[in-house]
């Protein structure tokens, strides 16, 4: 029976040497943080070494990071806490954020009818333009945009740097989630003046994130508390978590050159043989500009979507439904609706790791091919 | 200190309320979900999501069955303090419409204080009552401090620096009567004595893992559907996870030993009770011995592995140095990064003094005979030899009463 995962856009493989780190401070460094004896400053110093050793990799200062228990949170701290914190009056975004945006900033402006959420208009790639973003900045004061560095269905890239330069001389501040991002590139921070990742996403641990804000943010604890991570998030820390993705944040970088060519050739390898041996499925999102772990399509189908996905875990590949068009049961993505895809087809979203290969493709094609004839 | 020295590891770990090591059966059964079982809970489509899931609620089955609710009202959390906060801002923001008052006490964790004192900001009306000398609410000053637009009770089960209990089950009658919800931060409590929602007449409980052996970064709020059916305004959105109370992919490797430790808990409480109970109370009385000497907090009302004890005329950055091959805190670990004296402790009505010269142990259950043997060895020179340098215990000694003396200002 084949086992393949091609669902790592929802979360990856832990790395042996990351659970080698997770599970020996587990076993030896046990201690509180907070707790001033040896036990709990050995547990601090080994937050402070993963926060240094993050920041190196991220290109900013160790006191620009801050460890969440996930992106959720960090998403959710950026946007509550800048719009009680920082007088934001309009936030910028975009239909096809994940939900820990998109709803977290629809429940800011319910709860704050001062408050005006802009959503971009997208076309049927998932892009939108520039100049409309440019327009409601020059538009508007206290403006916070938040636009996501890669779409978790589509795969669609943004250019952080072109929409950080627009709000930098536009005086509105910038926060990105880029939790299916970081370890696969390298940042240039300095348009950016909050950014979301997630350990799970790179080969590290569930239950950990960070959230990087520049220097001279300041911003109220969403969890208040003990006073931990200098006042903006309380609780105990989870240090071998912590410490675990520091690791994996490492391994990434270290050896991002060769594991980005092995992801990258994984994927067109997939594209090239869906375009050569079954054209009729198609690609989702805009291709030619998307992250090189993702690769969303629509496949057609005469009935039962959700079958379909049923029958492709049986025969060992798991990949993500997202929802399909057509299909009763489940709710609709929203991001398939924000793009007007509908028909008689599901959408299927292959992510691509460091582990799979090109017989799992090849496997994976004959799968869809018979899955599509019976 | 020669006799016992040799047989132990040091420094000796006797700060479990801070934190407790992950017991080795936890961590065992944790591994496999970091390494072949890691899928994303939420994922519905294939067999690694299924796994994932399948996994938490086993894990949501066991903690249930420690705590005596059913699977579905416990939600995962990254621990006590987010717990606490969802509770308590929970509560606040959906019940708003029956009032804006919320009752707590002055020896309340920070999580619990410092989220009283920021809704406060937003609008709610906030009581802390106090507490007697030894911990303890006094049950009449919270009935009259219940008032129409009460909308919450938020006391501790047992407190975290002298492991004081609550009359948990008079202040949950009082709260039903009232038609008052009733949440208790039981952070201390789970896994160490008996809990148990029904009985205890609970509406909303906060606990954590690594107080009872399980990993860091997990907690649970349990949230109660029936008699009455509870329901609190996520904090954190997203995907709608947990019931649409707390979004973000659930940390399952964590959430599984977070299961297994709360089994563990469970099967072993009575024995390990019994035990550390006996540690602790040998430890108590061979420290008491002292002369001048003091137990913090209630003795009938109290956690079995947990004693704090004050000792006068010692200066408290000097027993800590005293003591430096005991891992205990002097304080609540999340404030002891400042040199403040323990609110709690002066809650009970500790100068400030006092309050630094106390120790607080807690033991679990990997601490040893042989390790009890030491820390007592350990404090008691401490305290004689920081004694033996002492003015003020030379004066204590000859009979001055030093509260009459009036100090020169230098």
């Amino acid at each position: 029976m084949q086992n393949i995962y091609f669902d790592n856009a929802a979360t990856t493989p832990i790395h042996p040497e990351v659970i080698e780190v997770i599970s020996t401070v587990m076993a030896n460094n046990f201690g509180n943080p907070s707790s001033i004896h040896s036990s709990g400053r050995k547990a601090k110093g080994v937050i402070e070494e993963s926060r240094v050793t993050m920041a190196k990799y991220m290109g900013c200062s160790p006191s620009e990071l801050y460890f969440t228990s996930c992106g959720t949170e960090s998403n959710n701290i950026a946007l509550r806490k800048a719009a009680d914190c920082l007088g934001i009056k309009h936030f910028i975004s975009t239909p096809i954020e994940h939900h820990s945006v998109l709803s977290t900033l629809k429940d800011i402006v319910k709860q704050n009818p001062d408050i005006e959420l802009h959503l971009l208009e997208v076309d049927e790639k998932g892009n939108y333009a520039l100049e409309q973003l440019e327009q409601l900045l020059q538009k508007h004061s206290n403006v916070m945009v938040s636009i996501m560095h890669v779409n978790n269905e589509l795969g669609n890239l943004s250019d952080l740097n072109s929409i950080g330069a627009l709000c930098s001389s536009n005086d509105a501040l910038f926060h990105t989630d880029a939790v299916q991002t970081v370890g696969y590139f390298n940042f240039d921070l300095s348009n950016i003046d909050m950014l979301s990742a997630s350990a799970h996403k790179f080969g590290g641990p569930k239950g950990i994130g960070i959230l990087y804000m520049k220097k001279g943010t300041q911003l109220d604890a969403l969890i208040t508390g003990g006073g931990q991570e200098r006042g903006l998030r309380a609780g105990t820390e989870n240090v071998p978590y912590i410490a675990g993705m520091a690791k994996a944040m490492a391994l990434c970088y270290d050896h991002l050159i060769e594991k980005s060519a092995h992801i990258k050739s994984i994927k067109s390898y997939f594209q090239d043989s869906i375009r050569t041996k079954l054209p009729q499925i198609k690609f989702n999102g805009d291709v030619e500009n998307s992250h090189y772990t993702v690769l969303s399509v629509r496949v057609p189908v005469k009935e039962g979507a959700d079958m379909f996905l049923f029958n492709l875990d049986l025969k060992g590949i798991s990949a993500s439904g997202g929802s399909a068009c057509n299909s009763g049961a489940s709710k609709g993505s929203h991001v398939m609706e924000a793009i007007g895809n509908s028909g008689d087809c599901v959408n299927l979203r292959f992510s691509f790791g460091i582990n799979n290969t090109r017989d799992e493709v090849d496997y994976c094609l004959q799968s869809l091919k018979e899955l599509m004839d019976s | 200190m020669s006799t016992a020295q040799g047989k132990v590891k040091l420094p000796i770990y006797l700060d479990n309320s801070s934190t407790t090591p992950v017991d080795p059966r936890v961590l065992e059964t944790m591994v496999p979900y970091f390494t072949n079982v890691f899928g994303n809970a939420a994922s519905r489509n294939h067999s690694f999501g299924w796994s994932a899931e399948d996994a938490v609620d086993t894990a949501r089955d066991q903690i249930a069955s420690l705590i005596g609710s059913s699977a579905k009202e416990i939600i995962f959390t990254s621990g006590a303090t987010e717990s606490n906060n969802l509770a308590i801002k929970g509560v606040f923001e959906m019940y708003a419409q029956n009032g804006n008052h919320i009752i707590s006490v002055e020896t309340e964790h920070k999580a619990v204080i410092d989220t009283c004192l920021h809704v406060e900001k937003l609008g709610a009306e906030i009581t802390f009552l106090k507490v007697n000398e030894k911990g303890l609410i006094n049950l009449d000053e919270l009935k009259a401090a219940i008032k129409p637009n009460t909308i919450l009770i938020s006391i501790m089960y047992a407190n975290n620096e002298i492991g004081v209990i609550q009359p948990i089950r008079e202040i949950a009658e009082i709260a039903k009567q009232a038609g008052v919800l009733f949440h208790t931060d039981a952070t201390q409590a789970v896994g160490k004595i008996p809990v148990d929602v029904i009985a205890d007449g609970i509406h909303l409980m906060s606990f954590t893992a690594h107080k009872m052996y399980g990993p860091k970064g997990v907690g649970a709020l349990y949230v109660r559907r029936k008699n009455p059916r509870v329901k609190v305004t996520a904090q954190i959105d997203g995907g709608g996870h947990e019931r649409g109370m707390r979004s973000g992919t659930l940390n399952v490797p964590g959430i599984v030993g977070f299961g297994k430790a709360a089994e563990l808990c469970e099967q072993d409480m009575e024995k390990d009770t019994a035990r550390v109970g006996a540690l602790r109370d040998r430890l108590e009385a061979e420290l008491t011995t002292i002369e001048e000497s003091y137990v913090n907090g209630s003795i009938e009302h109290r956690l079995p592995h947990v004693a704090n004890i004050s000792f006068t005329y010692v200066e408290g950055e000097g027993l800590m140095m005293g003591v430096k091959d005991l891992a205990v805190s002097s304080g609540s670990a999340c404030t002891s990064a400042s040199l403040e004296p323990s609110y709690v402790l002066k809650a009970l009505g500790l100068d400030d003094e006092l309050a630094h010269s106390s120790l607080r142990f807690g033991l679990s259950r990997f601490t040893t005979d042989e390790e009890i043997d030491f820390a007592i060895e350990c404090v008691k020179t401490a305290v004689y030899k920081l004694r033996d340098m002492s003015p003020l215990w030379e004066m204590f000694k000859d009979g001055i009463d030093l509260k009459k003396i009036e100090w020169q200002e230098h």
